[in-house]
C-alpha cells in the first residue's frame, strides 16, 4: 500500500512536470507571440494533426493605425518551406508581410534516469495591418498552404475589426515629397518622408504603402551621418531606415521633424496616385485623476515617478499623408541604340587595365567606374561579350566580378586576354543611356588603353635541342581557370550518414578497439616478459615454491602402486629427502636429518615440528633399513609425513 | 494508478509513432534525393535559356536536399556540399558559404569543397583578412586544419598503436632503432592527441556563423538604438565567431578579431 502510494506520487510528479515543460516550451518558443491578452483569435478546424489560427494584436483601432497579425500553423505533419498564405482578400487593409519564423517546441524531462523528448512542428507568419477607413472592417478568412506543393490549404476564421475615424490633431503631420512628380521609367526619384511632431511620442508605426508597390524599385541613397545630429532607426516598408532628427515649420508652426530618404524607380509606365501613408504614434495626454487599486502583480514603474500614484494616459494619434499623383513616362523607343540596357540618368564611363605589357593569352583585368549619376545601385554592366569591337580582339569571360560602389563611381571589373600579338589597344568602350533632362539617348564612352601584346614563346622540343623547329605545332599554356564553382557529388556516398564530432569518433568500438588492443597486448607482453626474466634470475625460486605439490604427487604415486614396509618406507623416506631438498633448494638424493637441522633451525622452523621431522626420518629409515617394523600402521606413517611436510611449508 | 500508467503508455506510443511516421525510410531518402538531383540537373540544362524555371528547380532542388538533411537526419559533407551548390548557383552567397562550411566539418580536404568556398568567399563584398596569428596557427599546425577530425582520429589510433608494437618488440629484443621508433610514435601520438582534444574543446564551446541577410548594420550593443560599430555594413557571406548570444541578438567577431552585435536573425549558425 505504501508502495502504491510512492508511485501515485511520482506519477502526479511526472505530470506537472511535463506540463510546466510544455508551458516553458511555448513561451521560450522562437516565434514571437502577441499579447493574447489584449487580442481576437480565430481558429480554424483541425485537419490531420495540423491546425491555423489568426490572432491580432487589437480589435478596435483607427484608421491609419497599424497594428500586428500572426497566423500561426501548428502541428507536426507540416512540410518544411511552406509558402506564405494568400492575403490578397484583405482588400481593406494595408498588409505588410514582417517575415515567418519556425515555432518547433521541443522539451526534454528526465523522470528517475529516463529521457522523454516531445517535439512539435509550427511556423508563424507576421504582417502589419493597417486600417484604409473606418467602420466595421473585417479581416477576411485566409488561406494557408500546408505542405510547400499547395496541395493542402487551410483557412483561417474572420476576425472583425472595428475601426474609427482618427481624432484631429494639429501636433503631428506626415509629408512626402517626390523631387520630380513627372520622370522617365528607371529615372531616380527621390523621395523624401518628414513627419511633423508637436509632442513628445511614446511609440511610433510608419505605414508607407507605396514601398510595396510593385511598380516601383527602391534603393537607400548614400547618408553621411553628422555626428552633431541624432538619428534614430525606424521599420517602414518592411525594413529598417535611419531617420534624422531635426526641425521644420509646417503651416506657420515649428515642429520637430523625423525625416529619411528613399530613392525610387519607377519599373513600369503609367501614372500612379500614392497610396495614403500613414504614422500612428502613442503620446502621453495627461494623467487619470484616481488612484488605481495596485494588484499584487501591477508594475511598480506604471506609476509617474513625479506623480506617485498617478497612470499616465496615453492616446494613439494618426498623422496622414496627401495623396500624390505621380507620372512614369515610357522610354522614347525612338532613336533607342543597339546595347541599351536601362540607364536612364547622365553617366560617365572611364577604364584602367593592368598589366599593358603581356603575352598573347595572357590575362589582362579591366576595370571600368561608372559614375556621374548620384544614385548606380540599380546600375549593372551589360556583358562586354557582346561588344563586337572588344571581342574581335579579346576573349572575355561570360562571368563579371559584381559591380562595388566605391565613392562617386561604382567599379566593375573583367578579365580579358588579347587574342593575337595584333593587338595594339583595348578600344574605347561604349554605354548607351537615356538623359532624362534631355529627353534623348546619348552614349558614355571610356578612352582607348594602349597595349603591348608579345606573341606568346612556347619552349619545344626543337628549342631544347637546338634546332629552330619551322614544323613545330604552336602550343598555349593550359592554364588553371579560378572562377566559377565545381560539379554537385552524386551517389549513395551523399546519403551516408557521417559524424565529425571527436568525442562520437572516439567512442567508436572500432576505434577503441584499435587504440586499446596494440595497449593491452604491449602490457600482457610486459607481464610475461618480467615472470620469465624473475625466472632466469633464480631458477631454484620455482622449484622451492612447487615442493609441496611434487612431495604430494609423489606420496600418491605410493598409494598408487600398493607399497607398503620396507619398499613403502623407502619411496617415502626418499619423498621426504626430495621435499627438503627441492624446499631448501639443495640436492636431496642423500639428505639426513642431521643435514637440514641446522637449516631449518635458520629458518625459524619450531624444534616441535624439527623434533616431528626427526621423528619422521627415524620411522622411515628403520622401516627401510634395520628390518625392524614400523610402530604402527604405514598409512599413519604416509598421513604424519604430509602433515609434517605441509607445516614446513608454512613455516619455511 | 492504473488509469495514470495506461495514460502514459499511450502517451509515449503515440509519441514513439509519430516520431516513426515523422522520420524519413531508407526509400523517401532515396526519393527525395533523385528529386533534388533531378530538378538540379534540369535546371543547368534551363539556365541560359529558361531563367526563371531553371530559379525555380533549382529552389526545389535545395528544398529536396535540405529535407534530407532535416527529415532524414542525414548529415553529410558531400549532402552540405551540393545544398551550397544550389544555393550559389541561386545567387545566395550567404547560405552558399554557410552550407560549404557546414560539409568542411566532414570533408576539409576536400579540393572540390575548397575551391568552391574559396570562389563563394571571393564573391563576397566584405574583405576581413583573418588575424595575423591565425595565418601562423594555420601554417604551423597544418595537420590540423588540413586533416578532417576522423581522419586525425585514425592518425592518431595508428601511431599510438604502432608505438606499443615497437615498445613490445623492445622488450624481446634491444634494437637501437626500435627504442626511436617507438620514440617518433609516441610524439607524433602526442601531437594528433592535442589536436584532438583542441577540436573537441573548439566542438562544444565554439560556434561559427554566417551573415545571411544582404546588408546587416553590426552595432555597439543589443539593441537598434546603439550606434553602427563599422562605417559600412556587414554583408552577406561574412563569417563570424560567436562571442554571446542574447535575446535576439548575436555578439559575435569576425576573422580580424573586430566584434560587434547583429540581430539573430540576420545569420544562420554552422
Amino acid at each position: 500500500m505504501a508502495a502504491d502510494r510512492t508511485s501515485f506520487s511520482r506519477m502526479q510528479i511526472l505530470m506537472a512536470v511535463l506540463a510546466i515543460l510544455a508551458a516553458f516550451a511555448w513561451h521560450l518558443g522562437p516565434a514571437p507571440s502577441l499579447p493574447l491578452s489584449a487580442c481576437g483569435s480565430a481558429w480554424a478546424a483541425a485537419e490531420g494533426g495540423v491546425s491555423v489560427r489568426a490572432l491580432v494584436e487589437k480589435d478596435s483601432v483607427s484608421v491609419g493605425e497599424a497594428f500586428m497579425m500572426q497566423i500561426r500553423l501548428e502541428g507536426n505533419d507540416i512540410g518544411p518551406g511552406v509558402e506564405q498564405p494568400d492575403t490578397s482578400g484583405v482588400a481593406d487593409f494595408t498588409v505588410e508581410y514582417l517575415g515567418g519564423q519556425s515555432n518547433n517546441k521541443s522539451a526534454v524531462t528526465i523522470v528517475n534516469g529516463k529521457v522523454t523528448r516531445e517535439e512539435s512542428r509550427g511556423y508563424v507568419y507576421s504582417y502589419r495591418l493597417t486600417p484604409k477607413k473606418a467602420g466595421k472592417l473585417q479581416i477576411p478568412s485566409i488561406a494557408v498552404p500546408v505542405d510547400p506543393g499547395k496541395s493542402r490549404t487551410l483557412r483561417t476564421e474572420p476576425i472583425a475589426i472595428r475601426v474609427a475615424e482618427p481624432e484631429a490633431t494639429e501636433d503631428f503631420h506626415l509629408e512626402l515629397k517626390f523631387s520630380k512628380t513627372s520622370f522617365y521609367v528607371g529615372e531616380p526619384v527621390v523621395l523624401t518622408v518628414t513627419w511633423f511632431l508637436g509632442k513628445d511620442v511614446e511609440s511610433a508605426a510608419f505605414n508607407l504603402p507605396i514601398l510595396q508597390d510593385d511598380a516601383f524599385a527602391f534603393a537607400d541613397p548614400k547618408t553621411d551621418q553628422d555626428p552633431r545630429k541624432q538619428y534614430f532607426q525606424l521599420q517602414a516598408g518592411g525594413a529598417n531606415v535611419l531617420a534624422e532628427k531635426g526641425t521644420g515649420v509646417h503651416n506657420g508652426r515649428e515642429y520637430t521633424t523625423l525625416s529619411f530618404k528613399k530613392v525610387l524607380f519607377a519599373r513600369k509606365p503609367g501614372v500612379f496616385e500614392t497610396p495614403e501613408a500613414t504614422v500612428s504614434c502613442k503620446t502621453l495626454v495627461g494623467y487619470s485623476p484616481q488612484q488605481q487599486r495596485r494588484s499584487p502583480f501591477s508594475n511598480f514603474f506604471d506609476d509617474d515617478f513625479f506623480n506617485p500614484g498617478k497612470r499616465g494616459v496615453y492616446k494613439t494619434f494618426v498623422s496622414r499623408s496627401r495623396p500624390v499623383v505621380l507620372t512614369a513616362l515610357a522610354l522614347p523607343d525612338e532613336g533607342k541604340p543597339a546595347g541599351f540596357s536601362g540607364w536612364v540618368g547622365r553617366f560617365r564611363v572611364e577604364t584602367s587595365a593592368g598589366p599593358t605589357e603581356l603575352s598573347v593569352g595572357d590575362p589582362v583585368t579591366l576595370t571600368i567606374s561608372v559614375s556621374g549619376s548620384e544614385y548606380l545601385d540599380n546600375v549593372e554592366l551589360p556583358p562586354l561579350s557582346k561588344d563586337p569591337e572588344l571581342e574581335k580582339d579579346f576573349k572575355i569571360p561570360e562571368e563579371m566580378s559584381a559591380g562595388v560602389i566605391r565613392g562617386e563611381a561604382k567599379q566593375f571589373t573583367q578579365t580579358i586576354r588579347p587574342r593575337s600579338a595584333d593587338v595594339k589597344a583595348i578600344p574605347p568602350i561604349r554605354f548607351p543611356y537615356f538623359n532624362p533632362d534631355a529627353g534623348r539617348y546619348e552614349t558614355a564612352e571610356s578612352k582607348p588603353i594602349a597595349l603591348a601584346v608579345k606573341q606568346a614563346r612556347v619552349l619545344t622540343t626543337a628549342d631544347v635541342e637546338g634546332k629552330p623547329g619551322e614544323n613545330a605545332v604552336r602550343k598555349s599554356e593550359l592554364e588553371n581557370w579560378s572562377k566559377g564553382i565545381a560539379y554537385n557529388y552524386e551517389g549513395p556516398e551523399v546519403l551516408e550518414k557521417e559524424v565529425y564530432r571527436i568525442s562520437n569518433i572516439v567512442r567508436s568500438p572500432l576505434w577503441l578497439a584499435a587504440t586499446m588492443v596494440p595497449f593491452l597486448g604491449f602490457f600482457s607482453l610486459l607481464v610475461l616478459t618480467s615472470v620469465r626474466r624473475r625466472r632466469m634470475a633464480d631458477p631454484d625460486r620455482l622449484r622451492s615454491r612447487k615442493a609441496f605439490v611434487r612431495f604430494r604427487q609423489r606420496v600418491r604415486a605410493i598409494g598408487a602402486e600398493g607399497l607398503q614396509g620396507v619398499n613403502g618406507c623407502a619411496a617415502l623416506l626418499d619423498a621426504v629427502r626430495a621435499y627438503l631438498g627441492d624446499r631448501l633448494r639443495c640436492d636431496g638424493s642423500a639428505l639426513t636429518f642431521a643435514d637440514v637441522e641446522g637449516k631449518l633451525k635458520e629458518r625459524g622452523i619450531a624444534p616441535e615440528l624439527s623434533e616431528r621431522l626427526r621423528g619422521l626420518f627415524d620411522a622411515c629409515e628403520r622401516g627401510s633399513y634395520g628390518g625392524m617394523g614400523l610402530s604402527g600402521p604405514f598409512d599413519e606413517l604416509v598421513k604424519e609425513a604430509i602433515d609434517v611436510a605441509r607445516s614446513l611449508d608454512r613455516q619455511a | 494508478m492504473n488509469k495514470n500508467l495506461a495514460a502514459f503508455g499511450l502517451l509515449f506510443a503515440i509519441l514513439a509513432i509519430a516520431q516513426q511516421l515523422h522520420a524519413f525510410d531508407k526509400a523517401e531518402v532515396w526519393n527525395r534525393y533523385r528529386e533534388g538531383e533531378s530538378s538540379f540537373r534540369q535546371a543547368n540544362e534551363l539556365v541560359s535559356t529558361d531563367p526563371v524555371k531553371a530559379k525555380d528547380l533549382l529552389e526545389k532542388a535545395a528544398l529536396s536536399f535540405e529535407a534530407i538533411q532535416r527529415e532524414g537526419g542525414i548529415e553529410n559533407g558531400r549532402l552540405f556540399y551540393n545544398i551550397g551548390n544550389i544555393y550559389f548557383r541561386l545567387g545566395d552567397t550567404g547560405k552558399a558559404i554557410l552550407n560549404y562550411r557546414k560539409a568542411e566539418r566532414f570533408i576539409p580536404n576536400d579540393v572540390n569543397l575548397q575551391q568552391n568556398l574559396n570562389y563563394a568567399r571571393s564573391r563576397c563584398v566584405d574583405k576581413i583578412d583573418p588575424k595575423p596569428q591565425t595565418r601562423v596557427f594555420r601554417t604551423l599546425f597544418f595537420w590540423h586544419y588540413d586533416l578532417a577530425g576522423s581522419v586525425r582520429a585514425w592518425v592518431f589510433a595508428l601511431f599510438f598503436g604502432l608505438l606499443w608494437v615497437f615498445a613490445g618488440a623492445c622488450l624481446l629484443t634491444r634494437r637501437p632503432w626500435l627504442r626511436y621508433a617507438a620514440l617518433s610514435c609516441a610524439a607524433l601520438s602526442l601531437l594528433f592527441a592535442c589536436s584532438l582534444a583542441v577540436e573537441a574543446f573548439e566542438q562544444s564551446n565554439v560556434r561559427s556563423g554566417v551573415i545571411l541577410e544582404k546588408e546587416v548594420m553590426g552595432r555597439k550593443g543589443d539593441s537598434t538604438t546603439f550606434e553602427p560599430t563599422f562605417k559600412e555594413p556587414l554583408h552577406t557571406g561574412a563569417e563570424f565567431n560567436l562571442v554571446e548570444e542574447r535575446k535576439g541578438w548575436l555578439h559575435i567577431e569576425l576573422a580580424d578579431g573586430r566584434r560587434c552585435w547583429i540581430p539573430e536573425s540576420a545569420a544562420g549558425m554552422i
